[in-house]
This record gives structure tokens, C-alpha cells and sequence, in this order.
């Protein structure tokens, strides 16, 4: 449906945005861009609606080339983060803005548009806030007030710039749970923007990782939680401990005199610098003198709802965060100085020669 | 130029705890301004209650007065009308364009808060004058605009201006640019974007702009009287009328056309009051 | 959130997309040139033309009269007197009413800029119904020997009713924004009120305090309608400047009047420098205090 073929482009203060990107999304497919601020996801979106115009590439829709489409003759819907709302129309008016600049030919009448506003007001759930102005909604229906105005002008695609960013987290959620539920209902192809990689996950058919003005990783959210494929990906996609290393014959050197032992891929390596990507709930705690664990100490604890987050210390001082649940944290009992044995159940080890390097000069600037 | 109001007036914490000098400052205002404002301006109301309602008419309502008035309000209508639109444009292009001395021509639309209105109005005669740098040009046309109402118009319109730029200016550089963007992905064309998404969000402001500008041009006395020719009931102005029955020893003929004129300003001054109002509760989240 | 763009087009500052096409920028900017060329610089370059056509000896002349030298005298005097006083009201308003809430708040504000909305000339006449022939208040000022109509002392106070509003209003909004915070932290940290004035008040506020006192500058040194009816136009003794450059044009001693007039638009020309100067001053400090 959207086909995005190397496009590239650079701001006015040189400031590379878009580094030779290329993707394809699939009809009525959900795709996230994740990334961090400034890493072109916005820009994406708003060159393939047409908002931007991109230095070099294109950008199909089926198979038009929409490179050359204005944003007025491209039909995609698009919602703003602040919803962008006309402040000096009602919900009504706002809804109905896209219907009525047709030119005479395609606009629909009066009674049609009315019909047309009052289904998509059902839709969002807002029929009974027709006739107030934007500024006396909550900021969730500002947002499905900006939707349906979207989706008004029936678009080929819906185009969300971090639709929930500006909402509190309850609402957030909320919302991201209805509009995944509205996409699986109208089956329309739609592109999401966002940070929160919880969002991304819940929410797409694909995420599309971005760092830099490039596409890190695209995948389902499943497998790309799993695999990762670069440190980028890893250290973004949820809370990691990164411990730089040593690797020589088949072990790690995480501290000093502190050896993990590393898969046979590693077993000719010598003395090489690496990078070690620990989850914190892929750590268990044990008592200190359990076979296989190294030493370290309790330093503090902080409750995250079901989970527990605990501060270990290593020998060098460096830290290691560790979840465990609740049930685990009791059982362990631990003060503050208590000694315990550290268990790394899963990690993931990258050579420093092997990371790649960010090539184009600046990078950064975002629009957030 | 000025500083921006803020967007919402912070209501939400008390002002008035630890801070002192709240009896001084109120006094010292109050104190000033009854002195200086207040109790001058009810002189004219104190002065025209003593006339009796047909006396009060005759002095103020009378042919030479009711031409003064239609003069006055016409020409600062049309005035601030044509500072509506232009004052609009300047502000666009002000907002919008760069361009080579955009500064200059920034700090040169206040000339008309800067310069003493009696040379704004010497000097504009001297340019439409029959014999003047325009003025030459223009009267072959069959255009007379010195000695004339249109002359009256001119000088309204340079005291007018930057009040409509200054006003529209701020909401043009505010207006956000994802609304022209989602009005253009939702199929509007640029003139439908302007007509119908930024106009209506700068109606309030351009209202404002012209009620400021209309009610300066009703006032305005020293860069009128010099291109108006002044011929009773033709190109005399209200406030000029003013002066005449002063210079005529006429008090009571001044005071009456002084307080129709003072009755129209705080109207005006309502509106724009009012305008603020609408502005404040309907614009802002 | 403006997303700086690779192609900012030719004379605009946003991207194309919301850019209009070239042609209409170009028909609107010559318009507003156009406009203001012909409704404000041209006035400017007339009052120096005028003031110069008949050579420099001529100019010089005129400024150096004893009638002139006295014109700029009263003007400078009356603007002595005028900025310090609405200088002091200034602060004082937008001391009570932005740090203060209190009923009649909206009511005080909208009082002080009264006097914008009244006629010059009409501030001239009240002033005149107060103190003149058959002023009401005649009696009582007599009995001190004080001269206001066609006087000194009434070009001051219309002049100070027609400036009031300036550095008030300039104020207000400022101090509104800045809040009470700092003034209260210094009252916290044991500074007395005028300390606290003194020392975090005042200077927060003292791009727009210059901002108030250069506009309420210009415009008691160039008032001419509330001037006009009070003075009496006594020539060398009540006279203002303003008032100089009509008698000059009624008597078509045209030259002499643009040479003081050319004086009043250089005090024009200044107020907009400086002007300019102080807004790039405040946005530079706003900037660096994060805005």
C-alpha cells in the first residue's frame, strides 16, 4: 500500500533527518515507527503525508507515485500530537471541515454531510459533544475529536503523530487499546509515531525501530523483543543493564577478576573489547555461595507494582539492576550491605568492532 | 513590541499573603487617578447636566455639530477599515516573509506612535497639497485629497496603523502551523485555508485592531486639522468643532459636543473590552 | 514547534507547503512596501526635505529664535516633570494590581487606559472646565496665586492626563507574567518590601519600565490637541514645540516650521532606535531566562 523507497533528507542547519530510508506497509496493515526524539519517525510521517518534501527518494501509494502529490491530493488522514483542532468550530464544525472544501463537484450535501459527521461522532464515541468547542473537551477527546475529522475524508491511510503523547498515562492506555480495536473494525492502513515502546508493542501489527535517521530493525513486536538486532534496539526497547567487557577465550571480564562465561562462537577471541546487554528480570538472586553466581551486595530497592527493582552492587562499584517479583522479593529478605550471589540467566554480547557506527555528520534536532 | 499578555491569567494562588505595600499602591492609584482622570471627566457631564434637554440638544446636536460628527465617523471608519486590510497585509508580510530591511520596516510601522501628530500633520499636507510632492500628481488625475474629506482620511489612516499591526501581529506569530497542515491534508486549498481556518482565528484581533484604530481616528486632532481645509460642516472634524466654540468663548457648545464625543469612547471602549473578553474564552484552552 | 526545513523558499520564512506562490509574495510584499513607503517613510523624508529646501542658514535660523529656543525649553521642562510622575504611578498600579488580586481589579485597568480613548482635544477642554474663566475649581486655585489655563502648570497636567496609561500598561502585563515568586522568596529570605522593590522587582522589570517611560517620552514632547486648547499659545512662554511648528505653518513661514518639526522627528526617529533596541534587549534576556 505505502511504498517508501530510499528516501533522504537533510534540514536547512544540515541536520541529517532522513538517511535513506526504505519500507513497504502492507494494506490495513499498523505500523509503529519507534524512536527516540530526533530520530526522524516524524519526519517520516509527515513526508509521506506530504507534509515535507524529501531530498531524494519516493513515496507510492498502490501504485501511484505520490512523490509529487501535494498534501491536499495525497487523502491521507492525519492526526496531530495536539490534535491541531479548529478552535473557532465545534466538534461538528471540525469533523465536517474536510467534507466541505471539496469542490462543488465532489462535495456531498448538506443532509449526507450531517449523516457522515453524526456516524463518525458514534464511532469515536462523542455524539453527545457535537456542538462544543474544542477547548472545552479533555484532552482524550480532543483526540478522537482530531481522529474522526481524519477520518472523515474516508482517507487511504491514517497517518497518527504521537497521537497520546500529550495525555496522561491512564488515558493513554485506554485510548491505544480502542484504537487498535477501531483499526481491527476498519481494516485501514495506518502509521503510528511514537517514543513509548510499550505503545509500539501493544499497539502495531509491525514496529519499525528508528535511530538516527535510519531504520534500525522491522519487525513483529514479538521477535524484535526477542531479537534485537543491534545494541540500539536492545538498550531502547526496555530498561537494560549495559556492562562493558573484555572477551578472551570464551569468557567475559565484567569486573575485574569477574568472568562470565560466553558461548563456543567466543572461544577463539582474545582480549577484544565488547559491549553486555543484561535484562534486569534475566538476573537471579541467590544466596552467596550458590555454584555459578559472582558476589555482590544489596544497595537499595524501589517498588514498581507487581515487580521489585534492587540495586546491586559489584566489587568495582558499578551497579546492576535487577526485577524480581514480589513473592521472590520476600523470600530473599534483604537489607541494605546484604551479600548475595548474582545469576545472569540471559545476555547478549556485542564486540565493540562489530557496532556499527553512526556515518552521517549530524544527527539530532528532532521536532520535539 | 509590547510584551505578551499571558495566556491565562494564574488565579490559582493567592497573591495578596506576604507581599507589602497593598494599601500604598492602591492608594497612590486610586489617589492619581481620581485626580488627574476621573474627576476632570465628570466635570463635562456635571457641566452639560446643568443645560436643560433642549438646550443640550441645540448645543450639541445642531446642523453644524451633526456634520461634524457624520465627518468624523465616516472618514474614521473608512480609516479603519483600510487599516483593517492593510494593516493586515503589513502584518502577513511582517509574520511571514524575510526579506532584506525586514527590521527597519518593523520598527518604521510605530513612526505614527513616535512622531508628535502636528508633524505627521504638516508633513502630510505638504505631500498632498494641490502644490505638493503628490499632491502635483494626483490633482491632474482629478484627485484633490488636501483640503478635502479624503484628506482627513489619509492622516486617520497614519495614525491607525501600527494599532492594526500591533494587534494582529502577536496572534499571526502564535498561530499554530499544524493547523494550516491539517486543514491542507483534509483537502483545503491555500484560500480556503486562509478564508476559512486563519481568518476566523484572527477576526478577533483584526475587530480589535480596527475598533482601536476607529477610536483613535475619532479623537485624533493635530494630524487632521492641517490637511482638513476645515470649511464649517464640510471638512470640519468634531474635535476641531471643539475647539472653535472654545476659541468663541462658547464653553457650554464645547462641553455638550465634548461629552457625545466622551459618551462614543467608552462604547468604544466596552467593545474592546468586550472583544478581549470573547477573545480570552472562546481562543484559549 | 516550527521543524526547521531543508528549502525555505525565496522571501519566506516557512516551508513551501505553506508558503503562498511566489507571485503572491511578491504582489503582497511590494503592496506592503507600497503602503507603508507612501503612508509613513514618505511623511519622514518630507519633514527633512521641507525642513532643509531653503539651506542650512535658514534651518539653523529657525531653531536658534528666542521664540524656538523657549519652545524646546517648555517642551523639555514639561517632559521633566511628566515622565518621573506617571513613572511613580506606573509602578504603584502595577504593583497593587498585577501582584495583588482584589475586586475591581479589571475595573482599575480598564480606568487607566481611559485617557487613550478620550480626544486630545477633549483632554484639553475638562482641564479647561476645572481651572478656566469659569472653572469650578477657579475659586479655590486662586486663593494661592497659581496660573494653570494658558499657563505652565495646565500644559502639565493635560500632558499627564494624556501620558498616564504608558508605563503603566507596559508594566502590568510584565509584572503579571513574572509572577509573585521571586518578590515572595526575597520576602522568605528576610528582605523588607522596598528592599524586595529595590532589588528583584525593579530590575525584572526594567526593559519594559524604559519601554513605558520612552513612549510616555515621545508623547508628552509631541501632544499637541490637549496642549493646544490649554495653553493659550503664548508665544515664548507657552508655547511647546509642537505648538511653535503650527504657529510657524499658519504664518507660512514654512522652512521654520519643518526645521522644528525635523527636530520632533529626529526625537521620533531616536525613540524608535532605542525602541528597537530595548525589544532585542528583552528578548535576549527572556531567551536567556528560558523562554
Amino acid at each position: 500500500m505505502i511504498d517508501i523507497r530510499s528516501v533522504s533528507k537533510t534540514f536547512s542547519n544540515g541536520t541529517v533527518v532522513l538517511n535513506d530510508v526504505s519500507l513497504r506497509i502492507a494494506k490495513g496493515e499498523l505500523v509503529a515507527l519507534l524512536g527516540p526524539s530526533g530520530s526522524g519517525k516524524t519526519t517520516l510521517l509527515r513526508v509521506v503525508a506530504g507534509l515535507e518534501r524529501p531530498d531524494q527518494g519516493e513515496i507510492y501509494f498502490g501504485d501511484t507515485d505520490a512523490t509529487r502529490l501535494s498534501a491536499r491530493e495525497r487523502q491521507v488522514g492525519f492526526v496531530f500530537q495536539h490534535y491541531a483542532l479548529f478552535r473557532h468550530m465545534t466538534v461538528f464544525g471540525n469533523i465536517a471541515f474536510g467534507l466541505e472544501v471539496r469542490p462543488q463537484a465532489a462535495r456531498p450535501d448538506k443532509a449526507e454531510i450531517r449523516n457522515r459527521v453524526e456516524q463518525l461522532l458514534d464511532l469515536v464515541q462523542i455524539g453527545f459533544l457535537a456542538d462544543r468547542y474544542p477547548s472545552q473537551l479533555s484532552g482524550g477527546q480532543r483526540q478522537r475529536v482530531a481522529l474522526a475529522r481524519a477520518l472523515a475524508i474516508e482517507p487511504q491511510v491514517l497517518l497518527l503523530d504521537e497521537p497520546f503523547g500529550a495525555l496522561d498515562a491512564k488515558v493513554r492506555r485506554d485510548l491505544r487499546r480502542w484504537l487498535r480495536r477501531l483499526h481491527d473494525t476498519l481494516g485501514i492502513t495506518a502509521v503510528l509515531v511514537t517514543h513509548d515502546q510499550e505503545e509500539a508493542m501493544e499497539v502495531a501489527d509491525r514496529v519499525v525501530v528508528m535511530n538516527q535517521g535510519r531504520i534500525e530493525q522491522v519487525d513483529v513486536p514479538d521477535h524484535i523483543y526477542d531479537h534485537p538486532s543491534s545494541p540500539f534496539v536492545y538498550q531502547f526497547l526496555c530498561n537494560v543493564n549495559k556492562l562493558a567487557c573484555r572477551v578472551h577465550r570464551g569468557q567475559a571480564e565484567i569486573d575485574s577478576g569477574l568472568f562470565i562465561p560466553l558461548g563456543e562462537e567466543y572461544a577463539q577471541i582474545e582480549d577484544t573489547p565488547g559491549l553486555m546487554f543484561v535484562r534486569p528480570f534475566d538476573i537471579e538472586i541467590t544466596s552467596p555461595d550458590h555454584p555459578g553466581t559472582f558476589p555482590a551486595t544489596f544497595g537499595h530497592q524501589a517498588m514498581l507494582g507487581p515487580m521489585v527493582r534492587l540495586e546491586l552492587i559489584m566489587a568495582s562499584g558499578q551497579i546492576l539492576e535487577a526485577e524480581v517479583t514480589r513473592a521472590r522479593h520476600g523470600a530473599l529478605n534483604l537489607r541494605p550491605g546484604t551479600p548475595v550471589g548474582v545469576l545472569v540467566k540471559q545476555k547478549k554480547l556485542y564486540l565493540t568492532e562489530d557496532i556499527p557506527v553512526p556515518t552521517s555528520g549530524r544527527v539530532g534536532g528532532g521536532t520535539h | 513590541m509590547t510584551p505578551p499578555p499571558p495566556s491565562k491569567p494564574r488565579w490559582n494562588f493567592s497573591r495578596s499573603g506576604t507581599l507589602p505595600g497593598f494599601g500604598l499602591t492602591l492608594g497612590l492609584t486610586l489617589f492619581y487617578l481620581s485626580l488627574l482622570v476621573l474627576m476632570p471627566l465628570a466635570g463635562v457631564f456635571f457641566k452639560t447636566a446643568g443645560l436643560s434637554g433642549a438646550a443640550f440638544m441645540a448645543k450639541a446636536f445642531n446642523d453644524r455639530a451633526l456634520a461634524a460628527y457624520r465627518l468624523s465617523f465616516g472618514s474614521a471608519l473608512t480609516a479603519a477599515m483600510i487599516n483593517m486590510v492593510a494593516g493586515l497585509l503589513v502584518a502577513w508580510v511582517l509574520v511571514r516573509y524575510r526579506f532584506l530591511g525586514k527590521k527597519l520596516l518593523d520598527a518604521m510601522v510605530d513612526l505614527p506612535f513616535a512622531l508628535p501628530t502636528a508633524v505627521a500633520g504638516i508633513a502630510l499636507t505638504a505631500i498632498y497639497a494641490p502644490n505638493g510632492w503628490l499632491g502635483s500628481r494626483l490633482v491632474p488625475l482629478g484627485i484633490q485629497v488636501a483640503f478635502t474629506p479624503l484628506g482627513i482620511v489619509v492622516a486617520m489612516i497614519f495614525i491607525g496603523l501600527p494599532l492594526v499591526v500591533r494587534t494582529v501581529e502577536p496572534v499571526l506569530q502564535d498561530l499554530d502551523t499544524q493547523l494550516e497542515e491539517a486543514a491542507l491534508t483534509l483537502g483545503a486549498t491555500r484560500i480556503q485555508v486562509f478564508v476559512r481556518v486563519i481568518l476566523p482565528i484572527l477576526l478577533p484581533a483584526l475587530l480589535t485592531g480596527f475598533a482601536l484604530a476607529f477610536a483613535r481616528g475619532l479623537g485624533e486632532y493635530g494630524s487632521v486639522i492641517f490637511i482638513a481645509g476645515n470649511m464649517p460642516s464640510v471638512s470640519e472634524i468634531a474635535p476641531l468643532l471643539i475647539v472653535i466654540q472654545l476659541e468663541q468663548y462658547d464653553t457650554l457648545g464645547a462641553t455638550a459636543i465634548a461629552a457625545v464625543m466622551l459618551v462614543f469612547s467608552f462604547l468604544l471602549l466596552l467593545v474592546i473590552n468586550l472583544l478581549q473578553v470573547w477573545r480570552q474564552q472562546r481562543f484559549h484552552h | 514547534m516550527r521543524v526547521p526545513s531543508s528549502e525555505m523558499p525565496f522571501l519566506s520564512n516557512r516551508s513551501p507547503l505553506l508558503s503562498e506562490p511566489l507571485w503572491v509574495r511578491i504582489i503582497l510584499l511590494l503592496l506592503a512596501l507600497l503602503f507603508l513607503g507612501s503612508f509613513l517613510l514618505l511623511p519622514l523624508l518630507v519633514v527633512f526635505g521641507e525642513a532643509l529646501s531653503q539651506g542650512v542658514t535658514v534651518y539653523l535660523a529657525a531653531l536658534t529664535t528666542p521664540d524656538a529656543l523657549a519652545a524646546i525649553r517648555l517642551t523639555l521642562l514639561t517632559a521633566a516633570i511628566v515622565v518621573p510622575c506617571n513613572m511613580v504611578f506606573g509602578l504603584a498600579a502595577a504593583w497593587c494590581i498585577a501582584k495583588f488580586r482584589f475586586p475591581g481589579r479589571g475595573l482599575l485597568t480598564t480606568l487607566i487606559d481611559l485617557p487613550f480613548s478620550v480626544s486630545p482635544v477633549v483632554a484639553g477642554l475638562i482641564f479647561m472646565l476645572m481651572f478656566g474663566a469659569q472653572g469650578w475649581l477657579t475659586p479655590w486655585i486662586q486663593t494661592f496665586h497659581v496660573k494653570i489655563v494658558f499657563a505652565v502648570p495646565g500644559i502639565v497636567l493635560v500632558t499627564l492626563f494624556v501620558t498616564v496609561p504608558f508605563i503603566a500598561r507596559e508594566l502590568i502585563p510584565l509584572m503579571e507574567e513574572q509572577g509573585v515568586d521571586d518578590e515572595e522568596s526575597a520576602i522568605m529570605l528576610g528582605a523588607s518590601g522596598w528592599q524586595t522593590f529595590w532589588r528583584v522587582t525593579l530590575p525584572n522589570v526594567r526593559w519594559g519600565l524604559m519601554y513605558g517611560v520612552l513612549l510616555c517620552n515621545a508623547r508628552a514632547m509631541g501632544e499637541f490637541g490637549a496642549v493646544s486648547v490649554i495653553s493659550g499659545h503664548i508665544r515664548g512662554s507657552t508655547n511647546t514645540m509642537p505648538l511653535h511648528v503650527e504657529i510657524l505653518y499658519n504664518e507660512y513661514e514654512f522652512a521654520a516650521a519643518f526645521a522644528v518639526a525635523s527636530l520632533l522627528a529626529l526625537l521620533a526617529l531616536v525613540t524608535l532606535a532605542v525602541k528597537t533596541y530595548l525589544q532585542w534587549h528583552y528578548r535576549k534576556q527572556l531567551r536567556a531566562m528560558g523562554h
